[in-house]
């Protein structure tokens, strides 16, 4: 009776072991699938958003669990994917050039669902902006501009946020540029546009001319991207969190390179009073400040 | 009479010290036999080794096919909210042997050993009622050998001469009882023979009416020497 | 089964179920009433049919430390009482006395957690979502499996184990399992041979966290993901082997 009971116990466990594998998600698990649909939703409401054969799924997308990535292709609702050894160690989003071809990188929805929870950013947010930076690469070539000359964003921020005069100066611009999404009918945009130059000129001349140049850099291929983003989260998650997570933060300084990306948001956003249209003829290859100064000249 | 209890050569160590040292005994069906010494002879070790509580070092123990075993602690503890037939309930029901569960037969138990089936909690026993129900309980199985550590401490005068009348009356169903007993008085009185130890070994052993000497002298005599 | 009943008996009448019990519906009767508010990502949340789950999480966390108090002292203190001698003498295994006093634990924890429940159920008629009644009863099954978790596991470690030591290990199993979700977040961030290690450590971990969310995804009548479920109860296997196994040299 004794060894039946152990032996019923055995065979018992090799069942659940077996059940185990039987119900364990493996290849592209339906979370992260969910992601990218929620994509092909948002897009077919925000579409290109100006910027001519912008489409984040155009890009394969590789989710990583730093050991492993499912890197899926997603074509009008279907989802192929090969698995591969992660490109990249630890927790990342970013894209990744394989050959000519450009691959948005981002966490496995499991491993992002404790973030999101925290600070209400979707992994379908974090598709969105990583795709655009494979569009800039696709498109524009972008990251051929990134040459000795521009500081890594780490080293360009201690040199920035050391500055106190520039600093004051940087968070006057923010302030400047924030009342396109303050002030009643976003305040007269070329009155703006007049006000940021100037104050951008007069901070800029305290710059070396590395530091300038490695700002107009970030700032144009992250502040793009933040933009687009923004209005991603618009989208999915409701005015309010957009406010409360972009517009609410766009205007305060912070140490680091997120200023860069919210002041190249806060540049494209007013571009869109200077000219709706501004995109159209934009091609990554000049910085952000320099099309707003077309608009005032 | 046949042996119903063998130990051969049994040792026991407790990392390198020797609790009980190379200790033979055969204990015969029906006997009452004595574990006698001071504290630290080794008698409770040996009960331990006989009950499997403990794991004998080397040596052998052997007891008869089918022999059921009852024990009575020196210190038991049962659950102070249940009552003395609730507590016979629950071992009985680990016995798990349904006649055993007979309520009459868990009543005639305890009025064996002096207890009533009463309503009043375990917690408010004396230490004498607590033994009762050790030796109640130890009856429960209607064991072949009956192993049972201080049997009568605690109990008043009355309660240990209704304990030895019991013991004897066991005697006289066939039971084997296994005594540890300090009292020595006791042990004369119900006792057919026994083993003095100290320090782990066997002193001497001894027999009822065999010796010209009291148990008494004669454990004074082997253990007070050093 | 008298093991089995004598523990739950024992567990009632030392009054720590009705302590911690209580302490649970006072959990429930804040939030539900409204008279706490529970903010979540600066949202505050206010209505029942979204603080369900929330509260299922929280209910399973407060039952699983039940379940720890519960289980950490019952085999230990068999065997300090020589309560273990009236039950080795009687030809009872080790296998199946250690085995009883778990299921015993796990008893008395499931007790306490559909109490927990119970008060989950009212509170959710009272606001309005009777209609949630049958999938809350549902998920406390998940409550179950939970609670069995823990008590299996600590009545295993308590076999070998100091008390002290059982209940410092399983306090950090139960707060890592809870928070599976986070240390997960946590370790991908780590790169090299000892960030594979601590991956695999932490998948080691029940996944306590993964369980409350399926029971929340049950009542939200979302999918349940089954694996999650089997995962708990391989845990329950592997504790309830190693209730089987471990040994103690003596009574």
């Amino acid at each position: 009776m004794k060894k039946a009971g152990l032996v019923l116990y055995i065979l018992v466990g090799a069942a659940l072991v077996i059940s185990g594998f039987a119900t364990m998600e493996k290849g592209l698990k339906e979370n992260n699938r969910e992601v990218l649909y929620k994509v092909a939703d948002d897009y077919k409401e925000l579409g290109d958003m100006g910027f001519a054969g912008f489409c984040p799924l155009d890009y394969k997308v590789a989710f990583s669990d730093g050991e492993k990535d499912i890197l899926v292709s997603y074509n009008d609702g279907k989802c192929d994917y090969i698995e591969r050894k992660a490109v990249f160690e630890g927790l990342v989003g970013s894209v990744y050039q394989d050959g000519d071809e450009f691959q948005i990188v981002v966490p496995q929805y499991d491993t992002w669902a404790t973030l999101e929870a925290l600070n209400d950013e979707p992994l379908s947010v974090v598709v969105w902006h990583e795709g655009f930076h494979a569009y800039q690469n696709t498109q524009f070539n972008l990251y051929e501009n990134i040459t000795d000359d521009i500081y890594s964003e780490t080293e360009l921020s201690s040199i920035i946020d050391s500055d106190s005069a520039a600093k004051e100066l940087f968070e006057h611009e923010l302030k400047i540029l924030s009342r396109i999404i303050t002030e009643e009918n976003s305040g007269d945009a070329v009155e703006i546009a007049i006000e940021y130059t100037k104050t951008a000129k007069e901070r800029r001349g305290l710059l070396a001319d590395a530091a300038a140049y490695s700002e107009d850099f970030y700032t144009k291929l992250e502040g793009t991207a933040y933009y687009v983003e923004a209005q991603a989260v618009r989208s999915e998650m409701g005015e309010e969190t957009y406010i409360k997570n972009y517009l609410d933060t766009a205007s305060k300084y912070v140490d680091g390179n997120a200023k860069y990306y919210r002041l190249g948001m806060l540049e494209c956003m007013l571009l869109d009073k200077l000219d709706e249209n501004w995109k159209d003829s934009y091609s990554f290859d000049r910085p952000l400040i320099e099309v707003i100064e077309d608009y005032i000249r | 009479m046949n042996d119903i209890l063998v130990l051969k050569n049994v040792q026991k160590k407790y990392k390198e010290t020797a609790v009980v040292k190379d200790l033979s005994l055969n204990i015969k069906k029906g006997e009452v036999f004595a574990l006698l010494g001071a504290n630290g002879a080794g008698k409770t070790t040996t009960i331990k080794m006989i009950l499997g509580f403990a794991k004998a070092s080397s040596g052998d123990i052997e007891i008869e096919d089918g022999a059921k075993i009852g024990y009575s602690p020196e210190t038991p503890y049962f659950p102070e909210y249940l009552t003395a037939m609730e507590v016979m309930n629950y071992y009985a029901g680990i016995e798990g042997d349904k006649a055993k569960k007979d309520k009459a037969y868990l009543r005639s138990l305890l009025e064996v050993t002096g207890l009533e089936d009463s309503k009043i909690k375990v917690k408010n026993y004396s230490k004498g009622m607590i033994q009762r129900l050790a030796l109640a309980q130890a009856l429960i199985s209607d064991p072949d050998i009956l192993i049972l550590d201080e049997p009568t401490a605690g109990l008043d005068a009355l309660g240990r001469k209704h304990n030895l009348e019991l013991l004897k009356k066991l005697k006289e169903q066939g039971k084997t009882v296994i005594i540890n007993s300090h009292i020595l008085h006791d042990i004369e009185a119900v006792c057919d023979r026994g083993v003095i130890m100290r320090k782990g070994e066997v002193l001497d052993t001894w027999t009822k009416d065999e010796s010209d000497e009291s148990l008494e002298d004669k454990f004074i005599r082997l253990v007070g020497e050093e | 089964m008298e093991i089995v009943l004598n523990v739950v008996r024992e567990k009632i009448r030392r009054k720590m179920l009705y302590i911690t019990t209580i302490l649970g519906i006072l959990v429930v009767a804040i939030f539900s009433t409204g008279t706490g508010t529970l903010t979540v990502g600066g949202k505050s949340m206010n209505d029942y049919y979204v603080l369900v789950p929330i509260l299922i999480n929280v209910l399973n966390f407060l039952n699983g430390a039940i379940a720890l108090a519960i289980s950490c002292s019952t085999i230990p203190q068999e065997y300090e009482r020589r309560t273990s001698h009236l039950i080795w003498s009687r030809g009872v295994s080790q296998s199946r006395y250690h085995m009883s006093l778990a299921a015993g634990n796990v008893l008395v924890s499931w007790i306490s957690g559909v109490i927990l429940y119970l008060t989950l159920g009212v509170f959710a008629v009272v606001n309005g979502y009777s209609e949630m009644l049958g999938r809350i009863a549902v998920a406390s099954l998940f409550m179950m499996l939970y609670a069995a978790c823990i008590c299996m596991l600590t009545s295993a470690l308590s076999i070998k184990i100091p008390t002290l030591f059982t209940g410092t290990i399983m306090v950090i199993i139960l707060v890592c399992g809870a928070l599976r979700s986070a240390l997960n977040l946590m370790t991908a961030a780590l790169t090299g041979f000892g960030g594979a290690v601590i991956k695999r450590a932490v998948l080691l971990i029940p996944n306590l966290a993964g369980i409350s969310t399926q029971a929340g995804n049950l009542v939200q009548e979302r999918p349940v993901n089954v694996h999650v479920i089997i995962m708990g109860l391989i845990v329950i296997w592997i504790a309830g082997l190693l209730v089987i196994t471990l040994r103690r040299e003596e009574a």
